[in-house]
């Protein structure tokens, strides 16, 4: 059974635990087991918690607590997909913030967004610099959006080494939106432009739009 | 585009979308509803349908919910047509 309390925290004056975090804490632990190269293709998030996390290395493996999202990593060409859990007890322990990554934004009200990015180039800067963004461009569309939240992503090729551009352009192009249960979902196309850039990816919000 | 050519597009999204699919689907079969689809998979799916069409599926807005597969075939079909 290999199951792990994930290293995370509650940073500067949130009350969640960041999906960035707990994606970049498993992917270090996929990464250690192995010499191949590790990258990240899907993540879904289901509920956000602030308390610990645990994840649970592989599909069968039992882990107690509420259910938190699944991803999936793939090492040396193997598929290997993992479980997130909520830790039961106390909130997480507080971390500094960092600061804001993104600038720039430029946004329309359908969501189409772009803005331009400044990084340490790891796994970890860069999911940061992807949520902030797609957060700010869903934030954009007017003050009667609120709890904007992200939940997957998918199709992706996101390395866990050290290998993003430190600089460059990020790009949302808004392609499928769905209201369920009260909440608007959002899936749109992230293109990312710089020196040793990944691929697009879909990437997935939640959000409330008040009327 | 007819409906077996239809509902071959959407099995093939449904794949990319879950990884695979026991058996043929029914048109009766809803893909939410009966359970193949949550609410994330389906912006997946219909983001892999659109991409195979090549086109946006006018009929399919936000506030579309009918996941049954008769009608997502349909919808190809009048797209298509």
């Amino acid at each position: 059974m290999t199951v792990h309390t994930l290293d995370v925290g509650l940073r500067g004056t949130r009350d969640y635990i960041q999906g960035s975090q707990i994606l970049a804490r498993t992917g270090e632990l996929v990464a250690a087991e192995s010499v191949e190269p590790v990258a990240l293709l899907t993540a879904k998030f289901t509920r956000i918690t602030e308390q610990g996390v645990r994840v649970a290395l592989d599909e069968d493996d039992a882990a107690e607590g509420v259910e938190l999202g699944r991803a999936q990593y793939t090492r040396g060409g193997e598929r290997r997909t993992v479980r997130f859990f909520e830790v039961p007890g106390p909130a997480a322990h507080r971390i500094d913030d960092v600061p804001k990554v993104t600038s720039e934004l430029i946004a329309d009200a359908a969501g189409a967004a772009s803005c331009a990015f400044a990084i340490a180039g790891s796994f970890e800067s860069y999911l940061v610099a992807v949520i902030e963004f797609v957060k700010a461009a869903h934030a954009a569309r007017g003050e009667d959006v609120v709890d904007i939240w992200f939940t997957a992503l998918m199709g992706a090729q996101l390395p866990l080494a050290a290998t993003y551009p430190t600089a460059g352009t990020l790009r949302l192009t808004p392609k499928i939106e769905r209201v369920v249960d009260g909440r608007l979902q959002t899936l749109g196309v992230l293109d990312t432009e710089g020196v040793g850039a990944p691929p697009s990816f879909q990437i997935c919000f939640s959000c409330v739009v008040r009327t | 585009m007819t409906r077996d050519e239809a509902l071959a597009v959407i099995t093939k999204a449904l794949i990319a979308t879950v990884g695979s699919v026991d058996g043929d689907l029914a048109e009766d079969t809803n893909l939410v509803d009966d359970g193949l689809l949550d609410s994330l998979d389906s912006m997946t799916f219909l983001f892999e349908l659109e991409n195979d069409l090549g086109s946006k599926l006018e009929a399919i807005d936000e506030t579309y919910d009918d996941f049954r597969v008769g009608a997502l075939v349909d919808i190809v079909v009048q797209a298509t047509s």
